[in-house]
């Protein structure tokens, strides 16, 4: 990518722009989703985006929320290596990874405090998990006998969504716990938690993998890639959200920044800023996550490519020139990436133009 | 990185305040600082008021210190727009903003 932008687009515009069309397919399968609900509840369901925090108004459907196609219809970007697996079993996977995501933003977003618990909001999340549930049997049913053998030994539980909600909410009450406290911590320790957190993001593609009768080998280079996936996608956002972060209690690149004072020397120590922004943009931090999420994005083209997924592949290949670009003009200016975000409104209204 | 404007194209100027904007915090706090000093209703903007016309001015100084002295300087409208995006958050609903939040 060049480092200098072309006079009418600037490079920070590249930033957001997808590479595939939004997935309006989930849209359909939400909506009939919604029409399986009690009548109570389904306006309830419908305005899930904008109840969740991720929509400014109810008529933003569920194909308009995320920049990345592939947060909510990875079975379908997947299933596009496994000729053997019909449209409907798709359809099925499909399903079962839509609710599983809204499910994790839904359960984040109540454990974080972000949104105030309700009764309707819990029932609806109630029946999101049931139907998510009962979406991923019915791939896994049509498994070959093979699916059961000991090829699979541990692998089970990486197709169970209570087991995934269970690892994930565990990793987020963690996370909770070290934010709030303001506590350093260590890189290990971070990255450790956003590969956790990442888990109900595979059940519903492993299943297709399993159905199509890859074999164990094939199995965990998708697994590693979906949660190459997931962390980089993680790690961009800890960078581009940590000053919100921040204001809601905690942010990773505060705390990791704290930990890296740890170890400046005690003559150095007298001119470490005291402002959060200036402790963070010293740290380096928020370079070492864009850096990290630049790797993960690495592997998972890798990974994609080798295992014939070339829409993945393109999509990988473009997140890892964006972030690593974003890492480099991190690494010239720091803060570049969080002024980026705060200027691209006006860049796109005005630049654009 | 030089981001003095190369002509007296307005677009080009434009650019050049954000690309200087967009690498140096300094800049972009003291930037964001007048913008949140310049308080105009737009609903009653038939005149300037005389207290932000000269919180303009003092912001195209400073601009202009960051970007070459041949730059116009930002109209009231466009400073308008410029504290509408960076101090109070007011989005264009049209450019999907929220989409740029969910980095997912």
């Amino acid at each position: 990518m060049d480092a200098a932008p072309s006079p009418r687009r600037p490079a920070s515009l590249a930033e957001t722009a997808p590479l595939v069309s939004p997935p309006t397919h989930v849209d359909e399968l939400y909506a009939a989703f919604v029409d399986t609900l009690p009548e109570g509840l389904r306006d309830v369901a419908r305005a899930f985006p904008v109840i969740l925090g991720l929509a400014p108004t109810p008529d933003v459907p569920w194909s308009e929320v995320f920049s990345n196609e592939i947060t909510l219809a990875a079975p379908t970007l997947v299933a596009a290596a496994m000729p053997t697996i019909s449209a409907e079993v798709t359809r099925q996977a499909g399903l079962a990874h839509l609710l599983a995501i809204i499910d994790a933003f839904g359960t984040d977003r109540l454990l974080d405090g972000q949104i105030d618990p309700a009764p309707e909001i819990d029932a609806v999340l109630t029946l999101v998990r049931r139907a998510r549930d009962a979406a991923l049997a019915g791939v896994l049913a049509l498994a070959p006998e093979g699916g059961r053998d000991g090829e699979h030994d541990g692998e089970d539980d990486e197709l169970s969504y209570a087991r995934a909600e269970a690892e994930t909410a565990a990793a987020i009450r963690a996370e909770h716990a070290i934010l709030r406290s303001g506590e350093a911590v260590t890189w290990s320790r971070y990255l450790s938690l956003a590969h956790a957190k990442q888990r109900l993001g595979l059940p519903a593609s492993l299943a297709l993998a399993r159905v199509a009768g890859w074999d164990a080998r094939r199995r965990r280079a998708l697994a590693r890639l979906l949660d190459a996936v997931c962390v980089g996608l993680q790690l961009h956002d800890d960078v581009v959200d940590w000053e919100d972060d921040l204001s809601r209690g905690g942010a990773w690149a505060a705390s990791l920044a704290a930990q890296a004072s740890l170890h400046v020397d005690a003559h150095d120590r007298r001119t470490i800023p005291v402002s959060a922004r200036r402790l963070v943009q010293a740290s380096g931090a928020l370079l070492r996550m864009l850096e990290q999420a630049t790797r993960s994005f690495r592997a998972a083209r890798r990974r994609a490519g080798v295992l014939g997924m070339e829409r993945v592949a393109a999509w990988a290949r473009e997140r890892e020139l964006t972030v690593g670009e974003l890492a480099r003009q991190e690494a010239v200016s720091p803060g570049h990436t969080n002024r980026a975000r705060a200027l691209s409104i006006w860049a796109k209204t005005v630049l654009s133009e | 990185m030089n981001t003095a404007p190369a002509t007296n194209d307005p677009h080009a100027q434009l650019r050049a305040l954000y690309l200087s904007l967009l690498t140096n915090q300094a800049r972009f706090d003291e930037f964001k600082q007048l913008l949140a000093l310049y308080e105009v209703v737009p609903e009653r903007f038939d005149r300037e008021p005389e207290e932000a016309a000269s919180v303009r001015a003092r912001l195209n100084e400073r601009i202009r210190g960051w970007v070459g002295g041949g730059f116009d300087g930002l109209s009231a409208a466009q400073v308008l727009q410029w504290r509408a995006i960076v101090v109070e958050e007011r989005l264009n609903v049209s450019l999907s903003p929220w989409k740029e939040s969910n980095v997912y």
